[in-house]
């Protein structure tokens, strides 16, 4: 393994030659990325809407507008209100959600393989929020009332918390961490999660196993509104926070001592990326279970269209994020209608492809120890 | 003034650093010069703020280095790694940003900084060229270039402590070719003109004797002379120092060039 920080810009998180790079001051970067954003958000509200038209049952806009002005009809509220809206809600929280930690894992480890679900960010929450439904039935009859809602994230938190701990700490030598320590370590704890899922669903009476496999299948659809707004909270919560650190994960990429030779406090800003993080991921995961990839393949979209610097690339990496997930949603929704295949399978369909290219051609370039 | 006082540092069991007294201060060029192992690298650390001393402390501007917060710090001294890296595919204009510190800094003047430190590392043009696609030598000059904006940067910090006081230079020509080198050294003589106080840890005798106002030898961890380039380099102390036939003469401008006697060492 390689222990030394990153000799140069090549172990980084370049996803591939950029041809406006090399053209000179005007045009290239900037004005690409200025129209990006806009861009971006244009594709995600394009897909919102069509979450909310589409399913099986179709809503024309007009319907929508009406029951948004107060005057829609009964079906077509009762739809919206109870099922898209809060399906689109928790889309737009998970993508972002899962998106944001990832650019964030990536900029603070200084390596763009850093996905929450890869490294067991995702695995830990799904574990400790399963313990929760199978064993947690005692902790949650004791909790008073406004805290029952709660009781699943805190718990998807505590194991997202956990595993990002023991990432950092087993991962990290000398500023930068290499490739194959962080997936080997996400393999274990990958490993570990899903063999305490499965110990637990042995040992589940029948509720709790319905209630234990529809979840972690993962999907939009099967939320109820405390989950919902619980993950829809902690992604915005977790936006903002880690917006403010945009600066310091720029200064991040210098490694851990030239960052604090710029003036970052560098203990604080590794400790707020992981805890945004695991705040993020576990509050998601515990309203929508597992879903993999979007925190890979939506920074390294984001990466391609606005480049590296993180004030732009955050945004830019929940708006594809959201893109994704609402997409992967979309997908298997009308796939094989009135069926709901899980989401997990429609974003590990990309996103498995997607990763495994990401790691030949690093390993090509830059061989096994990078 | 950057002081070290009685400054003792252990790595590894060593002694690497053993009671260094020395005090740099604003306006002037230092360089900290001596043998592999001598201590260069852990005095550098240490007055940056990376080692906490095990005796004696490290000083800025009456402070001890290590109590200041990071930014604090950085406000009132810039300093260049050794070999500095980047993980991210930014220009090396978005390189040269990194060094603007100050958030007060208006939009405008901070890219004109940029351009400037840029233009002045010799550089001009190469603006958004990814650091990546740079030669060795350039992305050196980048990176000295996000030094110099920082130093610039600090300077118009508020409070009481007038900042980008002092710039700590690891190594700043270890990659640079003859011309590089002196040119790299022509920016720290100007930065000291506008009134920065510049520590540069340097194996080249000759172009700390060429730049240096004062040049500290170590040896051992002990500090050896710290004085004038003509009272530092004498031959005598510095073939004991280094273990080799040394020779000292005069160039024309009174300054002594250093001749190693590669033949008889």
């Amino acid at each position: 393994m390689s222990l030394a920080p990153a000799p140069d810009t090549r172990r980084g998180s370049r996803p591939g030659p950029r041809p406006d790079a090399r053209a000179p001051a005007r045009g290239g970067r900037p004005s690409r990325a200025a129209l990006a954003l806009p861009a971006l958000a244009a594709a995600a509200v394009g897909l919102a809407l069509a979450e909310l038209v589409y399913g099986p049952v179709h809503l024309s806009l007009a319907r929508i507008w009406a029951v948004a002005q107060g005057q829609g009809d009964a079906a077509a509220e009762a739809i919206l209100m109870r099922i898209r809206l809060p399906r689109l809600g928790l889309g737009i929280a998970a993508g972002a959600a899962l998106a944001l930690s990832g650019a964030a894992l990536q900029g603070i480890l200084r390596n763009p393989l850093a996905d929450p679900g890869l490294i067991g960010v995702t695995g830990g929450a799904a574990a400790a929020a399963v313990t929760m439904i199978v064993l947690g039935g005692g902790v949650i009859a004791a909790l008073p009332g406004f805290l029952v809602p709660w009781a699943l994230p805190l718990a998807a938190f505590a194991g997202a918390a956990a595993v990002t701990a023991f990432v950092f700490a087993a991962a990290r030598r000398g500023g930068a961490t290499s490739v194959a320590t962080l997936i080997l370590a996400g393999v274990a704890v990958n490993a570990i999660a899903f063999a305490v899922i499965g110990a637990l669903s042995f040992v589940s009476d029948d509720q709790q196993l319905r209630e234990l496999t529809f979840w972690n299948l993962g999907g939009l659809g099967g939320a109820a509104p405390g989950p919902i707004g619980v993950a829809a909270a902690a992604a915005a919560a977790a936006g903002v926070g880690l917006m403010r650190l945009a600066r310091g994960l720029d200064l991040m990429q210098l490694g851990e001592r030239a960052a604090f030779h710029a003036g970052l406090d560098v203990e604080r800003a590794k400790f707020a990326a992981a805890a945004w993080s695991a705040l993020a991921v576990g509050a998601v995961t515990a309203a929508a279970g597992p879903i993999g990839f979007v925190g890979l393949v939506g920074p390294h979209l984001a990466r391609l269209l606005v480049g590296p610097g993180h004030a732009r690339l955050l945004p830019a990496s929940a708006l594809c994020g959201v893109a994704l997930v609402l997409a992967a949603d979309l997908a298997v929704r009308t796939a094989v209608p009135p069926a709901e295949p899980p989401i997990g399978l429609a974003t590990s369909l990309i996103g498995g492809p997607f990763f495994l290219w990401l790691l030949l051609r690093r390993l090509r370039r830059e061989g096994p120890d990078a | 003034m950057l002081e070290a006082r009685d400054l003792t540092i252990r790595r590894r069991g060593r002694l690497a650093l053993d009671a260094v007294t020395l005090a740099l201060a604003p306006g002037e060029v230092l360089a900290v010069c001596g043998p592999n192992g001598a201590g260069k690298s852990t005095l550098w650390s240490a007055l940056a703020g990376d080692l906490a001393p095990d005796a004696g402390a490290c000083l800025i501007d009456g402070d001890p280095v290590r109590a200041l917060p990071a930014a604090e710090l950085a406000r009132r001294r810039a300093a260049l790694e050794q070999a500095p890296s980047l993980s991210s595919g930014f220009t090396a204009r978005e390189l040269a940003g990194l060094g603007l510190i100050s958030r007060r800094t208006p939009p405008a003047e901070a890219a004109a900084r940029v351009a400037r430190a840029l233009a002045a590392a010799g550089l001009a043009g190469m603006e958004d060229r990814q650091a990546s696609e740079l030669s060795g030598g350039e992305r050196a000059r980048a990176h000295f270039a996000r030094a110099l904006v920082q130093v610039e940067s600090g300077r118009e910090a508020p409070g009481a402590v007038p900042g980008g006081r002092y710039l700590l230079l690891d190594e700043p020509t270890a990659a640079l070719d003859l011309a590089r080198q002196a040119q790299a050294m022509r920016l720290a003589r100007r930065a000291a003109a506008e009134g920065t106080g510049v520590l540069a840890v340097l194996h080249d005798l000759n172009l700390a004797a060429a730049f240096a106002d004062r040049i500290a030898l170590l040896g051992a961890g002990r500090l050896v002379i710290c004085a004038a380039p003509e009272a530092a380099l004498e031959s005598a102390r510095l073939s004991a120092l280094y273990g080799a036939p040394i020779r000292v003469e005069r160039a024309a401008s009174g300054r002594p060039v250093v001749i190693p006697d590669l033949a008889r060492a």
